[in-house]
């Protein structure tokens, strides 16, 4: 709703505190602006706003304030008033003369040329300040303005009437009531609207430096695209994500950062976001600078400009590497887990479909049979039990949980326990051969876990060696810890493959990978455990000789 | 019904894993079939050495010479060896891996008896028929 009341609205909340002078010669100078239509300082300007008063009467408060008078001015006080401002704004005015009926002030600069006709309130020095400011503390003001006389003397000269004398009734000029605030509307209004558009800048930089510093810090790699597809602007994480500057990003096309297959998919993702269609976790691969390639989600939208229209593209990419390799980690652990499952199954299957068959028909089946078949039922299932365990191990290792029951534990115990249970095996075992020291070698151990080790180790070695060839476990304790050391002269391990052990499921390259019983997961967790321990597992081989696997565990103290 | 009676048909089985490897001898035993058994792709080289199997029935993963390399070996065996093979596999991709290695049929493990009984029926009939 239109209204005539043109007071500046305040919309600065916080009053501003400074040193009086500073301020008064910055308001000062803002009146003197304001006679070219410039505006001035926003100091000056937001006090006006604050308080909602015109430049003068501010500049009167102003001076009472400093003076510590709250009374109207005395007609030396007001005098007094117009030199300072002179001073202060080195002002193209002065006092003539000061009397209880008038004031008159020389100017030199008033466009007297344009205004001899006009309303004295457009020269703002004069309206607002010597007229306002004596209507309010004498009751009474007329400003006159008289062209010089003198010939070459440019300006006017300017009186202001404080007292309602006949002189003053007959001069031609403006009156001012003394309760009514005489800013100029002009003038406030511009005020305003410099308010305005400061207050919006300040908005607009904040708003924008705090979206620039959301895009800066994102983790994800963001660019933003301009209508021709290629980049204007790159976040740093691009140097994070693909070792990439983003500098070197701008002004090309990110399809050369991609696979050929993935191109068509990434470009009609751009595309689709520059025309106004989101794209949302379409899975491309960007190039490292180093060669390999990181796997990415990206999510693709428009960015729209003025009145809503399309002007670019924001795609925001978020590097999923290592959830994918442990998704896909996790995918052939299912698969080969199910694979792996297979022959016990089928062993289970047959047995008790032979049960099956014996119960219904039972002459002509030995019962020795029966007591096998029943044998190799609960011997398969307690198989797939412990490698379902082994697989949940796997899990546990992979989400770095695995708990260890630790207690002061001789290791020679678990060569023992070694020993005894090749003794009992009816496999065709190659013998095993222990050697361990004659005083015990303490660690802190889960006693459970580190059989587990022993045990695997000791599978690797008879499952890749010739039958009936040796393996040797052998325990020591030296400077470096405890010592456990399972040696075998089997088909031994290349050295390409050496780095790759313990990675799950690798199968060194010379053992097919359909051909060699197990998913690999032995090794993996052996190491997983030793390591949980704070100890190291080491594996020497040599192709076609044999294997050396040694373990280190941290010693534990003699006392106890 | 005990086919393997009327004309006896030696079955060479090569499996490594021990439980299996009794289980499908007693099932094709108890139906009549001769069965000879290998622990690893050697030990059935060694057999052929010495005996004339009818069928062979050849597991995939074993140690020392796995299911590939014996069939290998004996495709490079003079005079050629025309033994019909039935692959024992737990791999999705049977078919795949029964023409790698030149057999004949397959089985995906676990199979039941039924299953593992018409498959050898069928091979022996062809391989005494001489088909």
């Amino acid at each position: 709703m239109e209204t005539n009341d043109m007071r500046p609205r305040s919309s600065f909340d916080t009053p501003i505190a400074l040193d009086r002078d500073v301020f008064m010669r910055q308001l000062i100078t803002s009146l003197s602006y304001l006679n070219e239509g410039i505006l001035g300082s926003d100091l000056a300007g937001a006090y006006v706003m604050n308080t909602g008063l015109s430049m003068g009467a501010a500049i009167e408060e102003q001076y009472k304030a400093f003076w510590g008078i709250d009374r109207p001015f005395t007609l030396e006080e007001y005098a007094h008033v117009i030199v300072d401002l002179k001073q202060k704004i080195r002002g193209n005015f002065s006092l003539v003369s000061a009397d209880p009926d008038k004031v008159v002030v020389q100017t030199t600069s008033c466009p007297f040329d344009r205004l001899v006709q006009r309303a004295p309130s457009l020269c703002f020095m004069t309206s607002s300040v010597f007229g306002g400011i004596a209507a309010r503390n004498f009751g009474y003001a007329k400003v006159v303005l008289h062209k010089r006389i003198a010939l070459g003397d440019p300006g006017c000269l300017v009186t202001v009437y404080l007292r309602r004398t006949p002189e003053a009734e007959a001069a031609v000029g403006k009156e001012y009531a003394p309760d009514v605030e005489q800013a100029s509307p002009d003038i406030a209004a511009q005020l305003h609207l410099m308010d305005r558009v400061r207050e919006l800048r300040r908005a607009l930089v904040q708003n924008e430096s705090r979206w620039e510093e959301v895009v800066r810090g994102a983790v994800e790699a963001i660019a933003l695209v301009g209508p021709d597809g290629a980049v204007s602007y790159a976040n740093p994480s691009w140097r994070e994500m693909l070792g990439v500057e983003p500098g070197e990003l701008v002004g090309g096309s990110l399809d050369r950062l991609t696979t050929p297959e993935d191109q068509p998919r990434l470009a009609a993702a751009v595309a689709g976001a520059l025309a106004g269609t989101r794209a949302v976790g379409e899975h491309v691969r960007l190039r490292h600078r180093t060669g390999g390639y990181r796997e990415v989600v990206l999510n693709a939208g428009p960015i729209r400009g003025d009145h809503g229209r399309l002007s670019g593209a924001i795609l925001i990419f978020h590097d999923v590497t290592e959830q994918r390799q442990a998704a896909r980690i996790k995918e052939h652990l299912l698969a080969a887990a199910s694979h792996e499952m297979r022959t016990p199954l089928a062993a289970i299957r047959a047995s008790a479909e032979l049960l099956q068959r014996a119960s219904r028909r039972p002459e002509g089946i030995a019962p020795d049979r029966i007591a096998q078949w029943v044998e190799i039922i609960l011997r398969e299932t307690d198989r797939l039990t412990a490698f379902g365990m082994d697989l949940i191990d796997t899990a546990r290792v992979q989400e770095g949980a695995l708990r260890l029951n630790l207690e002061r534990l001789d290791i020679r115990e678990l060569a023992a326990e070694a020993a005894r249970q090749a003794e009992r095996s009816d496999r065709p075992n190659p013998p095993l051969e222990t050697l361990v020291p004659p005083t015990p070698v303490w660690v802190n151990g889960d006693r459970q876990r580190l059989q587990q080790v022993v045990d695997n180790l000791l599978s690797n070695a008879r499952k890749y060696s010739p039958a009936g060839q040796q393996v040797t476990l052998q325990i020591v304790r030296d400077a470096g810890g405890a010592v456990l050391r399972v040696r075998d002269s089997g088909i031994g391990i290349p050295e390409q493959d050496l780095p790759h052990l313990g990675t799950p499921f690798f199968r060194g390259s010379n053992a097919a990978a359909d051909a060699y019983p197990g998913i690999g997961l032995g090794l993996y967790l052996s190491r997983a455990i030793v390591e949980a321990h704070g100890g190291t597992l080491r594996v020497e081989s040599v192709e076609g000789a044999g294997t050396t696997v040694t373990v280190v565990l941290p010693a534990a103290d003699a006392a106890g | 019904m005990q086919r393997g009676k009327l004309v006896e048909c030696t079955v060479l089985l090569v499996e490594d894993d021990a439980s299996l490897r009794q289980t499908i001898r007693d099932v094709l035993e108890l139906e009549g079939y001769r069965v000879l058994t290998a622990a690893d792709g050697v030990d059935g080289l060694d057999l052929l050495d010495r005996e004339e199997p009818n069928v062979i029935l050849l597991d995939l993963m074993m140690p020392r010479m796995n299911g590939y390399q014996f069939a290998e070996s004996l495709a490079g065996r003079k005079p050629a060896v025309a033994i019909p093979i039935i692959l024992l596999t737990a791999d999705a991709r049977a078919p795949d891996k029964a023409q790698q290695v030149g057999a004949s049929a397959w089985l995906h493990k676990p199979f039941e008896i039924d299953e593992l009984v018409s498959t050898v029926e069928r091979a022996c009939d062809d391989a005494l028929s001489g088909s």
